[in-house]
């Protein structure tokens, strides 16, 4: 019992670890791809930083996932200065989308990793359109949104890839842990 | 996790991918080739999530017309400021350096009927990198500021 | 990796797709010959081709802005050996000038005599007073002001609120913003009988004073152009020009820009090219076949600017006209003027009453040279209604040039053979 019990914690402590890494390479990757700027739209972003949350989605939980992303629109909003400003809410929008949109697709069993994570990637755009029409007032993001689509299916096919690569290591690499 | 599904999910993963590359991509070239290719007639320059428009360039009779003032805090003067010699409009924009909000600087053009951002502050100032305008708008999302085309595809030429 | 590979071929493919197209269209911009910016539209095979065709073309808009300039001499080390500026600082000298200002200069002359006088590039100093008085307008709001109202709205904006007034008033008192005393908020005017108050909302244009317009009749009134003349000759391989008249000054402006793009026209013509246009300022373009409306026989939709825009939400065209091969040249007032009971004051003046006479506020031509048209289009802007509907009796159809005016009571006339005319 005492064994299964401390085993149960450390298992738990090490997931924070984990996580909290995870956390820190998505902040990191975020604020990597807002200083290349790849986006064609001043503000947007193609969602590299997604392949956290895409990773956490499938190694861990859709809560563990969505809690993670959530914190990481935020401290990187913090980190940047701009909590509460026009980028802010298109990233939170783009990334809930996103992470909603995997997680539903995930449940289905019927996508592997690569599909779920190439419709998240749309999602990101549909996600940042929608708060992008709200801050800006007007819907001519709109006009964007055809290039920002198409960007976003390689971004997409990246992500997954890293994304199969990483789990199906992972799958070998924790289980040899946990063992 | 067994053999045979996966293969069948990479299977459906790539049926997808085709499947959204070819919706996207016809989708993109379906605006490429419907773009107009008339002339701009106005460039409106609107800021925050206003409709109406702060400053409008008529390309037709080649004035600038303001409409109204930016509503502003007093410690940063008045905006707009029109500089009809420079061709340029300057509004405040919402981003901040140091708690301090940065201007964005628009130039227009009366003979290419164009219109470009060529001066604000935004990270990595990716506003001013779109360029010069015949009709695509520009979004200064930062700052807030944007500058949409009127343009009139029944018009090849006005005179 | 053969899935990435096979997806970027498929984007970039697309990609290339959209940017595919045999033949290009160059284009070529011009900022500084004649006051105005021309904006040249042409097939080329290649780019090194269209770098020639640039080079060739400049040459000829350089040649004829510095020949027909008014305003300053030659370069030191110019080609040519005269130009207009020269020719108006010697009066009375006979000088020597290149073959290229003496064809122009017999070709207004033709013109003049053509149209009866109403087009006479030898009454300059007419024009710079009217040129003066937009100058002297001042900006601003300030008591005893005249203001010219079209309209204004009793409340709210809306079409039941509007009221039409079309009177001028004069400024009794001015509302400004109390942080801000540049900023007027309102401003009150007197129109005889009533007092309103108007804002940003209404459509109204401030006008010059009396004393203003009162001093430019004056100086109208002491012009005399009836020794005016321009005596052209040529010996052998020589051409000799002689401005004579007390109150003589060329100004080409009517007619120099049309001209010289009428020579690019027949140097583009003479390349065989088809697909071109060619727009000089807002007023003259010439148009070639439009490879962009293939399935409408390669025409070009063209509209007509509409000059009584009193506010920024009227209608910016009037009308459009559906053409190809031809030029079309509009002369308005409503681009650069001045108000003075309620009538625009600008550069197109009549010969005869050495000011803007008040008919049209546009005209319009279709024809097929455009430096002929634009000298027309200044003639007949001077025509009254009778007059020009004799002369078009006579002349529209062995030059067979189109008309379309916008007159000043807001009605448009037309005298169209088979072009299509559409009204907004």
């Amino acid at each position: 019992m005492m064994i299964l019990i401390s085993q149960c914690d450390m298992k738990q402590t090490r997931k924070m670890i984990l996580l909290a890494n995870f956390l820190a390479i998505a902040i990191v990757l975020n604020l990597i791809e807002s200083a290349i700027a790849l986006s064609p739209v001043p503000g947007a972003k193609l969602g590299f930083a997604n392949v956290i949350t895409l990773i956490i989605l499938y190694v861990y939980s859709f809560k563990d996932s969505t809690a993670l992303t959530l914190l990481r629109v935020i401290l990187v909003g913090l980190l940047s200065g701009r909590l509460l400003g026009p980028t802010f809410y298109m990233s939170l929008s783009g990334a809930a989308a996103a992470i909603i949109a995997m997680g539903i697709l995930k449940k289905t069993n019927f996508f592997g990793i690569l599909g779920v994570s190439v419709v998240g990637s749309i999602f990101h755009v549909f996600g940042q359109i929608g708060a992008g029409i709200f801050v800006i007032g007007s819907t001519a993001i709109i006009y964007w949104m055809p290039l920002m689509l198409l960007l976003s299916i390689p971004a997409g096919v990246i992500t997954g890839l890293i994304g199969k690569r990483f789990v199906s290591v992972w799958d070998t690499w924790h289980n040899k842990i946990e063992n | 996790m067994i053999e045979g599904k996966k293969d069948s999910t990479n299977k459906r993963d790539i049926l997808l991918i085709t499947i959204l590359l070819l919706v996207v991509g016809g989708l993109f070239l379906y605006f490429q080739l419907f773009q107009s290719t008339g002339e701009a007639n106005y460039a409106h320059v609107y800021y925050g999530s206003s409709n109406d428009p702060i400053v409008t360039i008529d390309f037709v009779k080649n004035e600038i017309v303001q409409y109204s003032q930016q509503d502003v805090p007093n410690q940063y003067g008045s905006f707009p400021i029109i500089d009809e010699g420079k061709r340029t409009i300057t509004l405040l924009g919402d981003y901040e350096i140091n708690g301090v909000r940065q201007i964005v600087v628009i130039q227009y053009d009366f003979g290419l009927k164009t219109v470009q951002i060529i001066e604000e502050e935004s990270p990595n100032n990716i506003c001013s990198r779109e360029g010069a305008s015949t009709g695509k708008p520009l979004i200064c999302l930062p700052n807030r500021v944007r500058v949409e085309f009127e343009t009139n595809d029944d018009s090849d030429f006005t005179v | 990796m053969k899935k990435i590979f096979s997806l970027g071929l498929i984007i970039f493919s697309i990609f290339m797709l959209s940017g595919c197209q045999s033949e290009k269209m160059y284009t070529f911009n011009f900022y500084d010959y004649m006051d105005t910016y021309i904006r040249v539209q042409m097939m080329a095979p290649s780019e090194s081709d269209a770098n020639k065709y640039h080079d060739d073309i400049d040459a000829i808009f350089s040649m004829y802005h510095e020949l027909s300039t008014s305003y300053e001499t030659l370069d030191e080390d110019s080609i040519y050996l005269e130009n207009i500026y020269t020719l108006n600082q010697n009066i009375g000298q006979r000088l020597e000038i290149d073959q290229e200002l003496y064809d122009l200069l017999i070709f207004a002359e033709e013109v003049k005599e053509m149209t009866d006088g109403y087009f006479d590039i030898s009454i300059g100093k007419a024009v710079d007073v009217w040129k003066d008085v937009m100058e002297e307008q001042t900006e601003g709001f300030e008591v005893g002001d005249h203001v010219y109202v079209y309209h204004y709205y009793d409340g709210e904006k809306t079409e039941e609120n509007k009221i039409l007034v079309n009177q001028t008033g004069v400024v009794e008192s001015v509302q400004r913003d109390e942080e801000n005393e540049s900023i007027i908020l309102s401003v009150t005017l007197n129109l005889g009988e009533s007092s309103i108050t108007i804002d940003k909302d209404d459509a109204y244009k401030k006008e010059i004073s009396k004393a203003l317009y009162d001093q430019a009749i004056l100086e109208i009134d002491a012009l005399d152009f009836s020794e005016n003349s321009i005596l052209l000759e040529t010996e052998q391989d020589q051409y000799y020009a002689t401005f004579i008249g007390e109150d003589i000054k060329v100004d080409l402006g009517a007619i120099s820009k049309g001209y010289a793009t009428q020579k690019v026209y027949e140097y583009i013509n003479n390349l065989g090219i088809k697909n071109f246009s060619i727009s000089s300022g807002t007023s003259s373009i010439i148009l070639g076949e439009n490879q962009n409306r293939a399935e409408e026989n390669f025409i070009f939709y063209v509209s007509l600017a509409n000059p009584y825009q009193t506010e920024i939400l009227d209608k910016a065209t009037y009308g459009t006209i559906k053409v190809k091969n031809l030029s079309v040249t509009t002369s308005g007032n409503y681009e650069q003027y001045v108000l003075y009971q309620g009538d625009r004051y600008h550069h197109i003046v009549s010969p005869f009453e050495k000011m803007p006479v008040q008919y049209y506020h546009t005209v319009t031509i279709l024809g097929e040279d455009a430096g002929l048209l634009d000298a027309l289009s200044t003639a007949l802007f001077s025509m009254s209604p009778e007059v020009m509907e004799t002369w078009l009796n006579e002349y529209q159809e062995s030059l067979n040039i189109e008309i379309i005016r916008f007159n000043q009571d807001l009605t448009i006339d037309t005298f169209l053979f088979d072009t299509e005319f559409e009204e907004h």
